[in-house]
């Protein structure tokens, strides 16, 4: 049974194909169309979930639609069962009515795609939640969502038990973390719905001396809920989400040409405990009610890796899944598993083992784009390919690294990744300026041999999908200058002997340098992540990455370029 | 001289090189790709949707006009596996039919269970003879692409059909022409010559012979004809499917044992026997042939590098061919030979 799930005009637009309730094909829109966070109707991608599959629409059983938050959800919700905020365990009962009520047939579905069967709606939060536990292979956990961005509906809180999801409480405007984010960060001159990971990471470098303060003006309560007053907000604005009252409290606000001061640095901070404070909370609160340690979460704050590290240490949480696409474009994935499961009655739960959902190149479009592009490309044994690309890295050389599907979600993973010497001093500054263009706070991951992290960080957890940090232990900073953060942690991904080539690459660099972790950034400048060959070509020969390793192949900027 | 980047000769006024070494072919894709993206790419949903309209409406969903080469056979492949249409198959062979190529249209018609028309005549014979005898430089398979279109849309309308499948690659034609005009793109700038040469030859030659007083003078009076009676869309998978050339020939290979002919120009393509001629004459008249102009496209499309195209265009076929089609068209060798 084939269901496509569809995020769109919202953020993020993708498409998500789940056969017999796995996911086996998911993309986003905007590394087709190359739009950065494209929320157009997803045509492209989902024109490659179904030819991965080699099916057409008329073979699909079900589409299922990812709703946006708020403005039709909680105004149904409200319809339905009366004024937020409340409890509405009997929401799940609920559910088949309310989409019995609502099949729908949008006319762009239909004269886009010509499908003319029914068109689920599902709810935003309920999406993300089935896209955290249902690819989470927990028995039974809670779950929470909570949207990254500037969205009025924040959170989430439900439990999830074999193959049925059930909300409990939605915490929705106006204590929203992803409108305090996007709030902060216009106050402190980035903008909304972007600049919210340079937020974060221009947290490390500061105190949060403003925390005691954000959680008096806010409303902070032991449940972990909160509001942003108008009084100090302005949510109306997409530019300047925050009032002058803000700036008379914490101090004037930056401009995007300023210098980042310390004053930022603090405010940061501030912001980044602030969120965990309230975030812990809520989880602890939930342990504390059923005594479930497992926790399966999405939403784009879960993004967040600082905040994900604090999770584990600070409340009784034993494991966490984070679902690789955790933002809006995961919800694609959420409403079509929803659906699988409570509308299909499907039973078999499964774990996701990879985000590389996305679309793979076969070697013969990549060699006829090299050669007409009059690109010097030579192929390689695997062997080769992987010795050479270990020894360019190990050299200082920024690498390009192409290889099969193309992940799902905002991470590279080591199939569209730039990689780099974590040992070399210069090379955060030489990435930064050279290469990515990015501010100079800006920190990146790794990639870690999987058996080795536990020699490296201190609380090492396997993290297959990037999204944690942990500090590195003592003796082994030293080696590693180039990945460190300011406060001697780093963001890593765990990769075992399942990711194939890039492990086996991993391995490769740890034999020549005895260090067993790659820096790993995605394969973009400032655009969109690349997907196909000619993405890829097209970066490569405008950027300073040095190599590139496509598939079977090393492309090099010039004839007779040595180590 | 050949352009530095596709296969294309120089070869004025049609077939000219610029400054950098490209063929006109090459700079007007050059200039069309800067502002090509995501948008005007024909996705497969596009030609579901077409498909969708007519789907089982009509006795036949749709009519494949198959050849026994790997496009078509796995056009008919993908219309009846993976569209689930309910299609008429249909090949026409003007007596130079290759035997090879019919055994794998009978594999294929069998294996999918299709109905098929195979309709076989002597009627372009004494045209094709025609064009060598008067020394034209008309393009043996322009004339033929002409009868056998207009025999398809009367098929068509036969059977009331309201879709027609070619096999047609991407390098081949037009896609957006095909299907809002229905037709090849004879008129480019490629064709030009070889387009002038043909209409001249039916026009002082084959309108004289009492036996074609009702051919057509053009592809553009076939589908004018055609469009009068019946109404049929033209179109091909190959323009929406991002599937290359090696796996759909995998999967005929592998579905319906369809195999490579022996001999064929150019390699790795199955042509009828007068194709050897046909490709003989044009590279005498013109230096090149539609293949070239067809490879040119498809190298610009990234389907294929130049190395591999020069490769398969490489004329090494036996002339003992040329000799067998020219006796049996009752002509010989110094026919087609200068003075
Ligand atoms: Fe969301
Ligand atoms: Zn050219």
């Amino acid at each position: 049974m084939y269901i496509l799930g569809i995020s769109c005009y919202y953020h993020d637009s993708a498409a998500t194909l789940v056969k017999d309730g796995k996911i086996i094909a998911a993309a986003q829109e905007e590394r087709f169309n190359r739009e950065k966070h494209s929320n157009v109707f997803p045509i492209s991608a989902i024109n490659y979930c179904l030819s991965k599959e080699g099916i057409i629409i008329n073979d699909i059983d079900q589409i299922v639609f990812y709703e946006r938050p708020f403005l039709k959800f909680h105004r149904v919700l409200k319809n339905l069962i009366g004024s937020f905020p409340r409890s509405f365990s009997a929401f799940m009962d609920l559910v088949p009515r309310y989409l019995g009520e609502r099949l729908v047939l949008p006319s762009k579905i239909k004269n886009t795609l010509d499908y003319d069967g029914k068109v689920l709606y599902i709810p935003h939060h309920i999406s993300h939640a089935a896209s955290a536990f249902f690819t989470s292979g927990f028995e039974k956990a809670n779950i929470l969502t909570v949207d990254g961005i500037g969205e009025y509906a924040s959170m989430m809180i439900g439990y999830g038990e074999k193959n049925r999801i059930k909300g409990d409480k939605i915490l929705p405007y106006p204590g929203s973390v992803g409108l305090l984010y996007s709030a902060i960060t216009t106050y402190l001159g980035f903008k909304a719905n972007g600049g919210e990971g340079k937020v974060m990471a221009l947290a490390d470098f500061g105190e949060p001396v403003y925390l005691d303060f954000l959680e008096k003006i806010m409303d902070l309560k032991e449940d972990g809920s909160f509001t942003c007053f108008e009084k100090y907000f302005d949510f109306s604005s997409g530019n300047r989400m925050f009032r002058n009252s803000l700036e008379k409290e914490i101090g004037p606000s930056r401009r995007p040409d300023q210098k980042i001061e310390r004053h930022h640095k603090d405010v940061a901070a501030s912001l980044q405990a602030f969120t965990e404070k309230s975030v812990i909370s809520i989880i602890n609160n939930m342990i504390k009610k059923n005594g479930v340690k497992k926790l399966a979460v999405a939403g784009g704050v879960f993004l967040n890796c600082v905040l994900n590290r604090k999770i584990l240490e600070d409340t009784e949480v034993e494991q966490i899944h984070i679902f690789p696409a955790a933002g809006d474009a995961g919800g694609s994935s959420g409403c079509a598993l929803f659906a699988y499961y409570h509308l299909f009655g499907g039973e078999e739960r499964y774990t996701i083992k990879t985000a590389a959902l996305g679309p793979k190149y076969l070697k013969n479009s990549i060699v006829n784009l090299a050669i007409n592009r009059n690109l010097i490309i030579k192929e390689l044994s695997e062997e080769e390919l992987i010795k050479d690309c270990a020894e360019s890295i190990s050299l200082g050389k920024i690498c390009g690294w192409f290889q099969g599907n193309m992940e799902f979600g905002p991470r590279a993973l080591g199939n569209r990744s730039i990689l780099a010497n974590p040992a070399a001093d210069d090379i955060k500054e030489k990435l930064n300026r050279d290469v990515k263009h990015r501010e100079w706070f800006r920190p990146y991951g790794v990639s870690v041999l999987d058996e080795k992290g536990s020699e490296i960080f201190e609380d090492y957890v396997t993290n297959s999908f990037m999204i944690m940090t942990d500090t590195v232990k003592k003796e082994k900073r030293k080696s590693i200058p180039g990945a460190l953060h300011v406060n001697h942690s780093v963001r890593y991904q765990s990769v075992s002997s399942d990711d194939g080539k890039y492990y086996r690459l991993i391995k490769k660099f740890y034999e020549i340098t005895n260090i067993p972790m790659v820096i790993n950034t995605s394969f973009n400048v400032q655009e969109q992540i690349v997907c196909s060959p000619e993405d890829a070509f097209d970066t490569f020969m405008n950027s300073n990455i040095e190599r590139l390793y496509i598939e079977d192949f090393v492309v090099l900027k010039q004839e007779g370029d040595t180590k | 001289m050949l352009c530095k980047r596709c296969v294309m000769p120089e070869s004025k006024p049609d077939i000219y090189l610029n400054e950098q070494g490209l063929c006109n072919i090459c700079s007007a894709f050059e200039s069309q790709n800067n502002n090509r993206k995501d948008d005007t790419v024909f996705h497969e949903t596009e030609l579901v949707k077409i498909l969708n309209k007519h789907r089982g409406k009509h006795k036949y969903d749709c009519l494949v006009m198959i050849s026994g080469g790997k496009d078509s056979t796995s056009s008919l492949y993908y219309i009846v596996k993976k569209y689930k249409l309910n299609p008429l198959a249909m090949t026409f062979d003007h007596g130079f039919e290759n035997e090879e190529a019919i055994y794998n249209i009978k594999n294929a018609v069998d294996s999918l269970k299709v109905d098929w028309i195979f309709f076989k005549t002597d009627f372009m014979k004494e045209m094709f003879a025609e064009i060598i005898r008067t020394k034209s430089k008309a393009v043996i398979c322009h004339l033929c692409s002409i009868w056998y279109m207009q025999f398809t849309y009367e098929t068509a309308r036969r059977y009331d059909i309201p879709i027609i499948i070619a096999g047609w690659t991407k390098g081949q034609s037009n896609i957006p022409d095909i299907i809002s005009k229905g037709k090849c793109d004879i008129d480019a700038p490629e064709y030009q010559s070889m387009a002038k040469a043909t209409k001249k030859f039916l026009k002082e030659h084959v309108r004289k012979m009492p036996k074609y007083k009702d051919f057509p003078m053009s592809m553009e009076e076939v589908i004018k004809r055609a469009a009068k009676k019946h109404k049929a869309t033209v179109l091909s998978p190959h323009w929406f499917l991002k599937t290359p050339v090696e796996e759909y020939t995998r999967l005929i290979q592998e579905e319906l044992g369809w195999r490579f002919p022996k001999e064929s120009y150019p390699e790795k393509s199955t042509n009828c026997l007068l194709n050897f001629l046909s490709v003989l004459l044009s590279l005498k008249h013109y230096g090149y042939t539609h293949y070239h102009v067809e490879m040119s496209k498809m190298i610009n499309l990234n389907m294929m590098t130049r190395d591999e195209a020069l490769d398969l265009l490489e004329k090494n076929w036996d002339d003992k061919m040329i000799d067998d089609v020219l006796t049996r068209l009752g002509l010989s060798r110094k026919d087609i030979e200068d003075g």
